[in-house]
C-alpha cells in the first residue's frame, strides 16, 4: 500500500471542487471521496478540510444547506454553483500548466 | 465585485457568529460520527471505534479557531484581543489599580518637572531661580 501522503499545498481547493461536480456532499462524504478516488493516497486531515470549506463558501463558490442523511441525521451539505464551476476550470487548467511544466524539466536528460 | 460580496458575506457571518459557530461545531460532530460508524462497520467495537474518529479528527476545537478565522474579520481579532486585556485587569484589580496609579503619576511628575525646569530660563530673579532649582531636585527625585 502506498504511504499516505499530504496534499500537494495549493490542491485542496481544486480537489473539494471536483469532489462537488458530480453530487452535494456532505464534509465527510467529501473527505472519504477523495480517500476512495484516490485509493487511500490522499488523505484530507478535517484540520484543513473545514477552513477550506469556510474559505470556499466565502469565496462564493459554493453554497451550504442543511439536509438529512441517509441515517436520518443534520448535515451541512455543500453544493457547486457557477461561480465554483468556473473557478475549478480555471484551476484545473492552471494545474495542467503546472504538471506539464514540472513534466518538462523532470525529463530532461 | 467580488470584494464587495465577500464583505457583505463576512458581515452576515459576523451578525451571526454564535449560531455560525454552533453549525460548525454540530458539522464536526456530525463528521466525527460518520467517522465512528465507518470503524463500527470495519469490526471495531463501539468505544474503541469513537476513540479512533476522534483521534483522527484531531484537535476539534482547533479546527473549530481556524475555520472561524478564515471568515472573520481582523477588528473582529482586535476586539477579542481587548477583551481579553479587560478581563486580566478585572481579574486582578491590584495590578490594574497599580498600573492606571502608576502610569498617570509617573507622566504628571514629569510634566511638573519639566515645567519647574524650564521656568527658570525665562526667570531673571535668582532667589525665585534658586526655589525653583529646588523645587526641581524635589519632582525629579519623586519621577
Amino acid at each position: 500500500m502506498a504511504k499516505k501522503s499530504d496534499l500537494i499545498p495549493g490542491t485542496l481547493d481544486m480537489l473539494i471542487l471536483k469532489t462537488l461536480t458530480r453530487a452535494p456532499q456532505h464534509g465527510y462524504g467529501i473527505a472519504l471521496s477523495i480517500k476512495r478516488l484516490s485509493q487511500d493516497v490522499l488523505t484530507v486531515e478535517e484540520g484543513s478540510l473545514y477552513p477550506a470549506l469556510q474559505r470556499l463558501l466565502l469565496q462564493g463558490w459554493v453554497k451550504a444547506e442543511w439536509k438529512k442523511t441517509e441515517t436520518n441525521r443534520r448535515a451541512r451539505y455543500y453544493t457547486l454553483i457557477a461561480a465554483g464551476r468556473k473557478q475549478l476550470g480555471a484551476e484545473l487548467s492552471q494545474f495542467d500548466q503546472m504538471s506539464a511544466a514540472i513534466g518538462r524539466v523532470l525529463q530532461d536528460t | 465585485m467580488n470584494h464587495v460580496a465577500r464583505f457583505f458575506r463576512k458581515m452576515w457571518i459576523l451578525v451571526r457568529r454564535e449560531n455560525v459557530r454552533g453549525e460548525l461545531a454540530e458539522e464536526m460532530a456530525c463528521h466525527r460520527e460518520h467517522a465512528e460508524q465507518e470503524f463500527q462497520a470495519d469490526g471495531m467495537l463501539r468505544e474503541a471505534a469513537r476513540y479512533a474518529a476522534r483521534r483522527q479528527f484531531g484537535n476539534a476545537t482547533q479546527t473549530l479557531e481556524q475555520s472561524r478565522d478564515v471568515v472573520s474579520f481582523g477588528v473582529e481579532t482586535a476586539l477579542q484581543d481587548f477583551r481579553f486585556a479587560i478581563r486580566q485587569l478585572r481579574k486582578n484589580p491590584g495590578f490594574a489599580a497599580t498600573a492606571i496609579l502608576r502610569g498617570s503619576h509617573g507622566s504628571l511628575a514629569l510634566r511638573v518637572a519639566i515645567y519647574l525646569q524650564r521656568l527658570p530660563e525665562t526667570n531673571s530673579d535668582c532667589d525665585t531661580q534658586s526655589g525653583f532649582r529646588c523645587f526641581r531636585e524635589v519632582s525629579l527625585a519623586f519621577v
